[in-house]
């Protein structure tokens, strides 16, 4: 039974005060303590991450958990979700009246360890409900149909603010307020869905009702919209029950057609009409602010819901001027025409009364490039992939202090707007129209500048492409002796659109022969059949052969790469690859083998990241070695681990695999873990290297400080990570000598 | 000649007197020191640099190693810290009611102290724990009734620390000087 009573949230406050002002007062610039009361920030966050169930998310939250459970406790209700028990506090409370350091240390450890186990336990349940209700579910999908053949661009435009903001706010609202807004934004009318869910054998009534009830708010909200979208709503709606769609969803799902094109494609909330980028930055950096915008909008209609009466607002007015304009491919002008000036004339009106709130936009807008280049290194932002480009790094804190100042204003500001502007149109059109820019500049920044995005946790350092996937396989996959020279390997490729029709496709094709003293590369051939476009009920596939031959060939590791590049109709320029190596005699792999079923490209990423190692770091990978054989193997059962060090073995899991560079730091840091174990005088020297526990080396992985053996092997990671070794003697050069002479030498 | 004979007898008797006193007197001081010795022996108590866990006074503590180089207070109980020969850790002698409660020694690799002196001096563990650095291989490993444990690694023989305290159960051990160990190794990515 959950007995959390108000202090023990009261306990926090003073925490979030000092460790993480800005996101708990909302401001920005605001200056954090590294320790507070013997905690120490990375601790706490950890613990506190752990405490409120919201592990890898940012830490605004978490702390927002907080304030939902302590406004729970002050209105006298029980806390909603899952709470952890006491006892997971009161060691944590002790830490502030420990007598010394060591006392400190101690207790802080005991409390980390207990919040983990509460939020494995969460999670292992969580795990079995998704289970449990996915099984159960019935599989109720729409699929709309549109012809959009006549649709012209300056009737599609208008829609694109609204459709911005309800896309940026969906990770920030109820799910069903979100799945219903997808909807709505893509033109699907509550009546419309009511008919057609009329006499479906279902158990999900519920549901589907409170789905067509909130799309029915967004309709009484946002009246304009509805007029603009007219011309794109779909013509006829289907819904799809049995398992032939493909999907297996606990909720209801959309599928659509893109527009001009035909087929089933994407899900909500995978792309908005910026495209996959953009709107996973602006989510990050104003889904808060579109979020309260859509939540305030939203409930000031709740009410009306059941009743056809027409809101009588400016709205109201608005909607009824764009009706005839809607249709029509002057609309937008109309409208700029008509109420350009209104707007204009608002906006005036707003500045001289928020006068504070206008020129800290301005600030930040003029202070962009100071706070973007000059901000100290923070684990600020969240984690993106883009396509397959991996983003880590620093200095970009700044970023999220834009942000945050941004939707801040934001924040301040809606009160007013929502109560002056026309809530289908001005107020989302403001939004993007302002926010637009700064997410623009700020992905133009991180890819002009190399900058890179420390992710908070390893997970996300890459991600699969959502829309493009490549599997490669060689048969027969070895291993080999020299005496089977020459070889004839059959590589067969597989490209798969996983959403939506692939066009302008662009392949290349790679091939390394890695030996212990050289590498050099081999040929690769290209299909000559390249298609227009790929489907995704029909992905492509490319086979050929090749014969290895001469000694080039013996002792080594053979290594194809299969990369395509590809436009997808949200998406241009989507990047992924698909690897498959052999290996023949005794190759450049020392004592490190793979054990068990490997899937072909995290095997190839592995044994890439094996020949990296063994190649580039050959005394480091000869220590490791010299304890014996060291079995790889790879565990498909979590997805928020990278690695696992288990003694005799170590476990691989497929966040860190999908990618050589992050085969490489995964490999790196566990294999250090085997050093320890295997050279412990090596661990011994390090415990006691004189001012070593003054520095914490983070190269992204966001570990318990206080595990030593964990600092050792990020340590060594540090220095072979591409993405993190340049900085790694000037932040932490007594980290650095330490395993330059001890490790690597 | 008759008057010195019964002053020369009293002297006699008196040297004798204080003479038996004497012998008596150091017989004595002997003889418990050899008790003292043989009871710390026969109840395994563990000796730290010739003092004794539940015995030793601050007082001993001091005149036998000195001052310490830092005296700090754990939940009311005195730590006294020494220097050990690492650099960024000292050795702590808990003092509780005055005596000697709790010793924990860190041992570097200059101070070459392996598994098997221990081992020579104790013989076999009697219990095992594991904490932090046990996913290297650094357990705990406890003679209970002796009073003296070590984090070591067994293949290697290294030792990181070795804590001295009174012979205790199980129970007492974990809860006082090893909160945060267990029984099972703890997972670290």
């Amino acid at each position: 039974m959950n007995n959390i009573t108000l202090s023990d949230i009261l306990w926090f406050e003073p925490y979030l005060e000092n460790f993480f002002p800005e996101e708990y007062f909302g401001k920005k610039g605001v200056v954090y303590r590294e320790t507070f009361n013997n905690w120490d920030r990375n601790s706490f966050k950890f613990y506190l991450q752990n405490y409120t169930n919201t592990k890898n998310l940012p830490i605004e939250v978490s702390i927002d958990r907080l304030r939902t459970w302590k406004k729970n406790l002050l209105e006298g209700k029980t806390p909603e979700g899952n709470m952890p028990p006491k006892e997971v506090l009161e060691n944590a409370q002790k830490v502030e009246s420990a007598k010394d350091k060591f006392e400190a240390e101690r207790l802080k450890k005991g409390s980390l360890l207990e919040s983990q186990k509460f939020a494995e336990k969460l999670q292992q349940i969580e795990s079995q409900r998704i289970a449990k209700e996915v099984a159960q579910a019935e599989q109720v999908n729409i699929q709309e149909t549109i012809d959009d053949t006549n649709v012209t661009i300056i009737q599609r435009l208008p829609t694109v603010p609204m459709r911005t903001v309800i896309t940026w706010s969906s990770p920030y609202i109820d799910q069903t307020d979100a799945t219903a807004g997808e909807l709505f934004v893509r033109g699907i009318r509550s009546d419309d869905l009511e008919n057609k869910f009329q006499g479906l054998q279902t158990n999900r009534q519920d549901e589907i009702a409170q789905l067509i009830s909130n799309i029915r708010k967004y309709e009484e909200a946002f009246p304009g919209y509805s007029k603009l979208i007219s011309p794109l709503s779909p013509k006829d709606i289907s819904l799809l029950t049995s398992a032939d769609s493909g999907f297996n969803q606990a909720q209801v799902a959309l599928m659509m057609k893109p527009f001009g094109e035909g087929g089933i494609s994407i899900l909500p909330k995978a792309g908005g009409p910026l495209g996959g980028l953009l709107d996973r930055v602006g989510q990050q950096l104003f889904g808060k602010a579109a979020s309260g915008f859509v939540n305030k909008t939203l409930s000031s209609v709740a009410g009306k819901v059941a009743s056809s009466a027409a809101v009588s607002t400016a709205a109201g007015t608005a909607a009824s001027a764009l009706t005839s304009a809607a249709g029509g491919p002057a609309g937008l002008l109309l409208f700029a025409a008509q109420y350009g000036k209104q707007i204009l004339g608002k906006i005036a009106d707003w500045i001289s009364q928020n006068k504070e709130a206008f020129i800290g936009i301005l600030g930040v807008a003029s202070g962009f490039g100071v706070i973007a280049f000059g901000g100290p290194a923070l684990v600020a932002f969240v984690p993106m992939a883009v396509g397959g480009m991996s983003l880590i790094g620093s200095a970009v804190g700044g970023m999220k202090g834009i942000g945050k100042g941004v939707s801040g204003f934001w924040n301040t500001a809606l009160a007013g707007f929502t109560t002056v502007f026309f809530p289908s149109i001005g107020v989302p059109f403001l939004i993007t129209a302002i926010t637009l820019p700064f997410v623009i500049a700020i992905i133009i920044f991180i890819i002009n500048s190399g900058a890179y995005i420390v992710p908070p946790s390893k997970s996300l350092l890459i991600s699969e492409n959502t829309f493009v996937e490549v599997t490669k396989d060689a048969v027969p996959s070895g291993p080999f002796k020299n005496s089977n020279l020459p070889l004839k390997i059959k590589y067969n490729i597989s490209v798969r659109a996983k959403k939506g029709i692939l066009t302008n496709l662009r392949f290349s094709h790679t091939c390394k022969v890695v030996t212990k003293n050289s590498q050099t590369n081999c040929e690769a051939s290209l299909p000559s059949d390249k298609p227009d476009s790929i489907s995704p009920t029909a992905p492509y596939i490319f086979s050929y052969e090749t014969t290895y031959s001469g000694n080039s060939y013996q002792d080594s590791l053979v290594m194809n790469t299969f990369t395509v590049t590809a436009d997808s109709s949200s998406s241009k320029n989507e990047t992924t690859s698909g690897s498959a190596s052999i290996i023949i005699g005794e190759a450049p792999t020392q004592c490190l083998t793979l054990s068990g079923t490997w899937p072909g490209g995290y095997k190839a990423n592995m044994e890439s990241a094996i020949a990296y190692l063994v190649s580039n770091y050959g005394n480091y990978v000869a220590k490791v070695c010299s304890g014996g054989d060291l079995a790889l193997k790879y565990n498909p059962t979590s997805t928020t681990s990278w690695g696992w060090f288990r003694g005799t073995y170590i476990d691989f899991y497929r966040g860190g695999l999908t990618s050589e560079e992050n085969a490489k730091y995964i490999l790196a840091h566990e294999l250090a873990h085997a050093l320890a174990k295997r050279i412990p005088s090596i661990f011994s020297r390090y415990i006691h290297t004189p001012n070593i526990n003054n520095e914490i080396p983070k190269c992204f992985y966001d570990y318990n400080t206080s595990e030593l053996s964990e600092r050792f092997a990020e340590s060594v990671s540090y220095y072979v990570a591409t993405s993190c070794q340049s900085s790694f003697s000037s932040k932490y050069p007594i980290h650095y000598r330490f395993v330059k002479e001890n490790v690597f030498k | 000649m008759n008057q010195t004979n019964p002053k020369r007898k009293t002297l006699l008797i008196i040297s004798i007197i204080i003479l038996i006193t004497a012998i008596f007197y150091f017989v004595l001081k002997y003889f418990n020191k050899s008790n003292k010795t043989l009871d710390s022996t026969f109840l395994n108590i563990p000796i730290y640099n010739n003092l004794e866990l539940g015995i030793s006074t601050e007082e001993e503590i001091i005149q036998t190693l000195g001052y310490p180089v830092e005296e700090i207070s754990k939940n009311g109980i005195k730590v006294l810290e020494y220097s050990s020969k690492s650099p960024n850790y000292n050795n702590e002698l808990s003092v509780e009611n005055g005596k000697l409660a709790f010793v924990k020694e860190i041992i570097t690799l200059d101070d070459n102290i392996k598994i098997s002196d221990i081992v020579n001096k104790y013989g076999d563990y009697e219990n095992i724990l594991y904490g932090p650095n046990s996913n290297v291989g650094f357990y705990l490993y406890v003679y209970l009734t002796k009073g003296i444990a070590y984090i070591g690694h067994q293949e290697s023989g290294l030792i990181l620390e070795i804590w001295y305290f009174p012979p205790t159960d199980f129970d007492t051990f974990k809860e006082s000087y090893a909160s945060d160990y267990g029984t099972t190794i703890p997972m670290v990515q």
